[in-house]
This record gives C-alpha cells, sequence and structure tokens, in this order.
C-alpha cells in the first residue's frame, strides 16, 4: 500500500483544518509542490522534504481517526449509511463500498460528519 | 502519534510470518544488524539494516486483511455475557463472522492484529499465505 492509500484526502484534511483540529504528531503530512502544485502523502520526520514540497496538513491514517473517534462506536458496515444513539454512545456506521477501501477516507467523512453536527469539539480532542 | 501504535508490534509480526502470513506492507520490523534492537521502518530500512525483518501490518492494512470480518472492540453486553469467559470469540450470523474483542479501541494496532492471529489460529481463513494487500 501507498502512503496515499492509508490516510483521510487532502480536501478532507484540508476541511478538518478548517474546523480548528491542530496535531503536528501525525505520521504523515500532506504535502504541495510549490511549483507544480502536485499533492502528496509524506512522512513527517522527513524534514525537509526538499526545497519544492512544502508541508501543508497532517494527513489522519485510520488508526489516528481512531483515536480522535474513541468516543464514538464507530462500526464498518459495507451496505448503508446508519447512526444510532445508544445512550450515550453515538454509533455511526460507514458506508464501505467495493473490496478495497480507503478506511482512512470512510472515518474522514465520518468525522466530518460528528464535527458539523456538533458532536466533535475540536479543542477536546488528543492524539 | 508514533508508528509504534500504529503497526502490530514485533511479537505479532513474527507471529503472522509463521501462521504463513506473506503480504508486503508499508512497514517492516527489522532486527539492527549493530545493536540487535528490534525497529521499525520502511521496506528499504528493513533490507539496508537488518538481520532479519517480517512484514508490520499497520491498522488499515489490518482492516483490509481482515475486510471479511466484522471486528469490534467494544463488546455488546448482552453477547458477551454467552461469552465473557474468554477475551476474544466469535459470533456467526447470516454467513458473517463478528469478532469481539475485550479491548480497548485506543490500541487498534494491537486488537487487530490480535483478531488476525486469532482468526488464522482458529482455521477461519484456511490458506493465510494467499491473504493480499
Amino acid at each position: 500500500m501507498k502512503p496515499e492509500d492509508i490516510v483521510c484526502t487532502f480536501d478532507q484534511a484540508a476541511l478538518i483544518y478548517s474546523y480548528g483540529v491542530r496535531f503536528d504528531n501525525t505520521v504523515f503530512q500532506w504535502s504541495q509542490n510549490k511549483k507544480t502544485s502536485e499533492k502528496k502523502v509524506f512522512l513527517t520526520d522527513i524534514n525537509p522534504i526538499s526545497y519544492d514540497w512544502v508541508y501543508v496538513f497532517p494527513a489522519y491514517t485510520v488508526c489516528e481517526f481512531g483515536c480522535l473517534l474513541k468516543e464514538y462506536n464507530i462500526v464498518n458496515y459495507r451496505e448503508q449509511w446508519w447512526l444510532e444513539d445508544c445512550y450515550r454512545n453515538y454509533i455511526y456506521a460507514i458506508k464501505l463500498v467495493g473490496e478495497r477501501v480507503n478506511e482512512a477516507e470512510a472515518r474522514a467523512e465520518a468525522f466530518i460528519w460528528l464535527a458539523n453536527n456538533g458532536f466533535i469539539n475540536p479543542k477536546e480532542l488528543k492524539l | 502519534m508514533e508508528l509504534e501504535k500504529q503497526c502490530c508490534t514485533a511479537e505479532q509480526a513474527k507471529e503472522l510470518a509463521r501462521l504463513g502470513v506473506k503480504v508486503e506492507t508499508l512497514f517492516y520490523w527489522y532486527q539492527h544488524k549493530l545493536d540487535q534492537r528490534w525497529e521499525l521502518g520502511s521496506h528499504l530500512n528493513a533490507i539496508q539494516n537488518g538481520i532479519v525483518n517480517y512484514p508490520a501490518p499497520n491498522v488499515a492494512e489490518l482492516g483490509l486483511l481482515l475486510l471479511n470480518y466484522h471486528v469490534r472492540y467494544r463488546y455488546d453486553e448482552k453477547l458477551w455475557e454467552l461469552t465473557r469467559s474468554s477475551e476474544i470469540s466469535s459470533w456467526t450470523a447470516n454467513e458473517r463472522i463478528t469478532v469481539f474483542l475485550n479491548i480497548s479501541p485506543e490500541r487498534e494496532n494491537l486488537a487487530r492484529a490480535k483478531a488476525l492471529i486469532w482468526i488464522i489460529d482458529n482455521r477461519l481463513i484456511y490458506n493465510p499465505g494467499a491473504l493480499t494487500l
């Protein structure tokens, strides 16, 4: 697998950043080429990457989303979206389409949904 | 979050290799030539600096290897009542196997690797060597 396969998309990373979520201890970073605007994922501990590339947003992995969403009971469910209020645990089912799926992308969708609906307070998050 | 918290442990990597899992992963556990310490790094690092190396699937890769299984970390209390004697158990419904682990979801790397090892050990996967990423 490539790093791009195990992290959220660039656009999701940008949206999460816009919510005020700030972590500098993610394993990967979305980076952008200053000349070509190409976007690529690099390991955060490679610093500096090169003259042409700059880190733009933290690129959250499946595991990191799992940690950010630990207050929620996230389950993978293939067929449909499903949300259930079970006592104080919000169960959010992530739609996984096809046999090969980017689970980080799916979890990012869950995270964005929870944030948009006021369930997540970025200031309280720990990674 | 440290890389070590996102991949299976060196012991789990060795166990998966012993069980016949041969997958190409993003990171590998390798024993360093100089001081015999176990380190986690890229395949290139593992080949250049290691005496021996084992694939160290991360949470995302373990998720793909477990795609046909429904792994739950926070157990369902009603179901767990029936199986509380063990840390891990499975439940089959509509030909779909659900694996329950009595493990905190904060250590998802350990939990998923543990689930995969358990599934192979219990012969729910017949040919671990055919698993691919």
